[in-house]
């Protein structure tokens, strides 16, 4: 056996990992060759020092900081996880939502997105989706003026064509003051994607159910550049296949904490 | 509406029950079960039970006390967030340490990009030894390969598991990292001498 051979099965070798046979040889290769036999004591003799690693350390006893870092935390949960995972692209793309007015321009042919309505929440109704149909109307508690103008109105990209049945269910998932972690749906598995897909301004997707679900639903809550808070609500409709055939997102923009920031229109 | 009052009344039934029977001493996979349903308590617990061996690993890789204890603190929030996605197809702690070694990960990449110079040994006041010393040098992936086999115990399969890697990759790896190790630890015990 070459010393090549012997060295490249040395930590086999160490280890025990070898057939007899092999082990013979290589033990009889070792006894007669000094460079090899070095290699191996300096082998073991790392390996000895690899034992020595620390196994366990007391940890510091840090629930209480654990605790006050998950406060700003919701618990795991559907919407909990889609607002944490995609929080920084969905304020992005609010911005671009409510700052640019980016589907003022029509969808073209290639660009198509599924059929999605967008609607912004009534402030005095309890469920955040309206008929896709419906003309939009602004939020009665906002100021008038800027924040109006900005925000772009309601555009039907298609209609949507969710039965009755399923728009009830939709209008049961509760706003986002009603979602208590405690009365939260089964988690449901979601694939997350990594930006959000932003077609004619819209935010279409960002994230699918794994497990295809007739109906999902998610809230987002996301703050703003000027510190409002826009939650935003999500909901995709689906085909017996699985297929997503509607999907709407709604939103209600709340004020920001510094009220000066907002009033300037 | 009188189903949903209905099925929020179940909800609060069952979560203290959960509540309760998280206080006794399940396995890993109960408390999950209740921490997936936003049962803190359960979290609680299973942190009290991982927080030593997340800190170990954190500390072994990152080599300084502090910076462990936020990157223990970091693994817990991540994982956290994580419940929902955790499929149960390791073991709960295989699964943890994944998020620390990716958290670790992180945090060596942020510290590349903050620090104009790179972290050296003597800056590691943890790294004192020979063994720290040299297992600084090494590639991080070997580095981590290491720390997992012989200071957290992990089989070979677990490792696979925690870093996605194959059985064979794993092996390979091992092996690359341990002919690393043993040039970085001669290095290192000669120019002690």
């Amino acid at each position: 056996m070459k010393c090549e051979d012997v060295r490249e099965r040395l930590v086999d070798y160490l280890d025990g990992e070898i057939s007899p046979e092999e082990r013979a040889e290589i033990g009889a290769h070792v006894k007669a060759c000094a460079d090899c036999a070095k290699e191996a004591k300096e082998l073991s003799c790392a390996e000895e020092a690899l034992h020595t690693l620390k196994k366990v350390e007391t940890a510091p006893d840090l629930i209480a900081d654990l605790h006050r870092r998950l406060e700003g935390v919701r618990k795991p949960r559907l919407v909990w996880r889609w607002a944490g995972v995609s929080l920084a692209a969905a304020t992005a793309a609010a911005a671009v939502l409510l700052w640019t007015h980016p589907w003022s321009a029509p969808p073209t042919p290639s660009q198509q997105p599924p059929p999605v309505a967008i609607k912004p929440q009534p402030e005095t109704g309890p469920a955040p989706v309206v008929p896709a149909e419906k003309e939009v109307v602004p939020q009665p508690s906002e100021p008038a003026g800027r924040r109006i103008a900005q925000r772009p109105a309601v555009k039907t990209v298609s209609k949507s064509v969710l039965p009755k049945a399923t728009q009830l269910t939709v209008a049961e998932q509760p706003v986002l003051e009603a979602t208590s972690p405690e009365i939260d749906a089964p988690p449901v598995e979601f694939a997350e994607a990594e930006e959000p897909i932003i077609r004619d301004g819209v935010i279409v997707l960002l994230g699918e159910p794994e497990a295809p679900a007739p109906s999902s639903s998610y809230f987002a809550e996301v703050t703003l550049p000027n510190g409002g808070k826009s939650v935003m609500e999500h909901v995709v409709e689906r085909d017996e296949n699985g297929q997503p055939h509607t999907i709407r997102v709604a939103y209600r923009k709340t004020p920001p904490q510094d009220k000066n920031h907002n009033q300037g229109g | 509406m009188e189903d949903r009052q209905t099925a929020e009344s179940n909800t609060k039934v069952m979560l203290l029950t959960m509540n309760m029977a998280a206080t006794y001493n399940g396995d890993d996979a109960a408390l999950v079960e209740y921490a997936r349903l936003g049962n803190s308590s359960a979290f609680d617990q299973l942190y009290l039970r991982h927080r030593d061996r997340v800190y170990t690993l954190c500390l072994n890789l990152c080599g300084n006390h502090e910076e462990a204890r936020d990157l223990l603190q970091e693994t817990f929030v991540n994982a956290w967030r994580g419940l929902p996605k955790f499929a149960g197809r390791s073991a709960f702690s295989t699964w943890l340490h994944s998020i620390a070694v990716n958290v670790c990960r992180a945090a060596r990449r942020r510290r590349k990009v903050t620090e104009p110079t790179p972290v050296t040994v003597d800056d590691n006041p943890v790294l004192a030894d020979c063994v720290h010393d040299a297992l600084a040098l090494l590639q991080p992936k070997h580095r981590i390969l290491l720390v997992l086999r012989y200071s957290q115990g992990l089989s070979y399969q677990e490792i696979g598991e925690c870093l996605d890697w194959s059985l064979g990759k794993v092996k390979i790896t091992l092996h690359r990292a341990r002919l690393e190790f043993k040039e970085a630890y001669k290095r290192m015990n000669e120019s002690e001498k």
